[in-house]
């Protein structure tokens, strides 16, 4: 899938605009609120029906605005599809998909914004979460598995506070703790083969971006760690799913279990989360998104787009360099080739204050332009040959 | 709004399932149109329904009579029963028209979340049932969701070593295509795949 155009009608500050996309990388310049990263939310949101800063929709009507609209022209394969996502306050929104999907998978659109440090530094939750979103863009079904653990646990949680109220004895628990214990056993296997395949595209896009060979490591750490090594796995979780019975009803939650993973991100064997730099982190965040990028395109899954929001601003110039090398494809060591020999890194929406922070060359194979009040301009010589913007 | 009978109407009949409480107001108003017979007979068919049918003694379907049509049929095998969470599950399977056995209406699945815990279901009388002898196989045919799962290990776990307990199999849907299928049905149907 490629975002090939978007149109903006009364999004946050931006009354009316279009801007075209490049295949590869769009560079979207403009001043401090001037709607860069507005421009990247209306492409989340239109895709994806979320936002990665509106805790409320209704707060990317314009203001004083009846209503917002987006349109979209997205390729899939040969098809150009058009799509509009029409907003107004008090009302779901309403999309025209015209043929596609209603919205795009999770994880098919991978955002970065200065806040997703979180997602190294944050709760195991937020990793979890991006855990599960890039298993399910491989395998549709896992989801469901997520949901129905999620059930399970709902029911098993309450279940212990009307076994503590004396209204069931405990051992009628088995029934939710089978349950529990057979999903968790898919989710583990999962959750642990995703991390193994993701390590060398993930190692590779961390050198790719430092420079400097290191040793990283993804752990992906469970409660379930070791159940494989027992005879019968989903007998072992069952045991320590009964030895947590007594503690479970003390605490009224089920203290077993995979709602309990983390994954934690390693440099030469130390914690990043704990040890790492904010740019060691922010390079780690990074490597994540390429890295996930970088898997997708091997095992033939559509490669997601990647929203950059001001990540440039805070990398060296050389860690900048090294990562529009990786995004354009340009040797970038994550980044795989088809059988055509034709680079396919997918495509990158990035903002960034200042052109001059890309060197001639990058702008060169890029897309920019500018952005000012909510209105695009088109800017530079890469515009004219790869995409065109109108305000 | 409406002189009180109409209100009270519509009141009532927006308790039903589905009904809201517009809905309710047309049914009210298209009762207010129609002939007094034509309440009267839907007032008789209410009543009706509440003194004339009960639970099955044995497998609580709905009945007019002490047993179901079920229970009462002669050639049928009393050898199997087969367990459902609500009547309304016994229509699909009579519609598939191969099972002749029994039936044993739970009257729901144990769900901590709603309150539904086994002793609000019907689990003991179907241990009566088993251990009145008889009977050879207990077919669980619960809902294939997170509650009817729970509800048939419950069952299981129960009735194991004292009659065979089989589970019916989740799959694909017949005559339809593979591609339309659902994911999660998909990954079932192999794990449940069989040699021809």
């Amino acid at each position: 899938m490629y975002l090939r155009r978007l149109k903006l009608i009364n999004f946050r500050n931006c009354r009316e605009g279009t801007a075209e996309f490049s295949h590869g990388v769009t560079i979207i310049a403009g001043g401090n609120g001037a709607g860069k990263t507005s421009l990247l939310e209306a492409a989340q949101y239109s895709l994806c029906g979320y936002s990665f800063r509106a805790s409320r929709e209704q707060e990317m009507i314009s203001s004083g605005a009846p209503f917002l609209r987006l349109e979209t022209a997205t390729e899939w394969g040969n098809a150009v599809l058009s799509r509009s996502v029409g907003l107004e306050a008090g009302a779901p929104a309403r999309v025209d998909a015209g043929g596609g999907p209603k919205w795009l998978p999770a994880g098919a659109v991978l955002c970065f914004s200065p806040d997703d440090l979180m997602l190294v530094k944050g709760a195991p939750a937020l990793r979890r979460r991006f855990l599960d979103d890039a298993v399910t863009r491989r395998l549709p079904a896992y989801q469901r598995l997520v949901t129905d653990y999620q059930k399970v646990l709902s029911q098993r949680n309450v279940f212990l506070q009307r076994a503590r109220a004396g209204l069931v004895p405990l051992a009628d628990i088995t029934p939710w703790d089978r349950q529990l214990a057979s999903l968790a056993l898919q989710i583990y296997e999962a959750r642990g083969a995703h991390c193994r395949e993701l390590l060398p595209w993930f190692a590779d896009a961390w050198r790719g971006i430092a420079g400097r060979p290191a040793g990283v490591d993804i752990a992906y750490r469970s409660q379930l760690d070791g159940v494989f090594e027992a005879a019968e796995p989903e007998k072992e979780l069952l045991c320590r799913l009964r030895d947590s019975w007594s503690s479970d009803l003390e605490r009224l939650s089920s203290g077993t279990g995979t709602h309990r993973d983390d994954v934690e991100f390693l440099l030469e064997g130390r914690s990043i989360r704990r040890f790492g730099s904010q740019g060691e982190q922010r390079t780690t965040v990074l490597a994540l998104l390429l890295g996930e990028r970088g898997l997708a395109c091997e095992n033939g899954s559509r490669p997601p787009l990647l929203l950059l929001d001001d990540v440039m601003s805070e990398l060296d110039r050389e860690r900048r360099r090294r990562l529009m090398a990786m995004l354009t494809g340009a040797g970038g060591p994550g980044d795989g080739f088809d059988e055509h020999g034709l680079s396919r890194p997918g495509q990158t929406i990035i903002t960034a204050a200042d052109v001059d922070l890309f060197s001639t060359a990058e702008r060169e194979e890029a897309a920019i332009f500018h952005i000012e009040e909510g209105l695009v301009t088109a800017l530079g010589e890469g515009v004219s040959r790869r995409a065109g913007v109108h305000g | 709004m409406f002189p009180t009978p109409v209100e009270q109407l519509i009141t009532e009949l927006s308790r039903l399932p589905g009904i809201g409480r517009r809905s309710a107001q047309r049914i009210a108003f298209y009762m207010l149109r129609r002939p007094r017979e034509d309440a009267a007979a839907l007032a008789a068919a209410l009543i009706d329904v509440k003194d004339k049918i009960r639970f099955c003694r044995q497998c609580f379907n709905f009945t007019e009579e002490e047993l179901c049509g079920f229970c009462r049929d002669a050639r049928r095998d009393a050898g199997l029963i087969c367990v459902v969470e609500e009547p309304s599950d016994i229509i699909p399977i009579e519609k598939g028209g191969d099972y002749r056995g029994l039936y044993h209406v739970l009257g729901g699945a144990l769900s901590p979340l709603d309150g539904v815990d086994p002793e609000h279901l019907r689990i003991q009388e179907l241990l009566d049932r088993v251990a009145a002898g008889g009977v050879e196989e207990v077919i669980l045919a619960t809902n294939p969701n997170t509650t009817g799962e729970s509800t048939s290990i419950y069952l299981a776990d129960l009735l194991r070593g004292k009659v065979r307990v089989t589970r019916l199999a989740s799959g694909l849907p017949v005559g339809a295509d593979l591609e339309y299928a659902d994911e999660a049905t998909v990954s079932r149907a192999l794990l449940g795949r069989r040699e021809l």
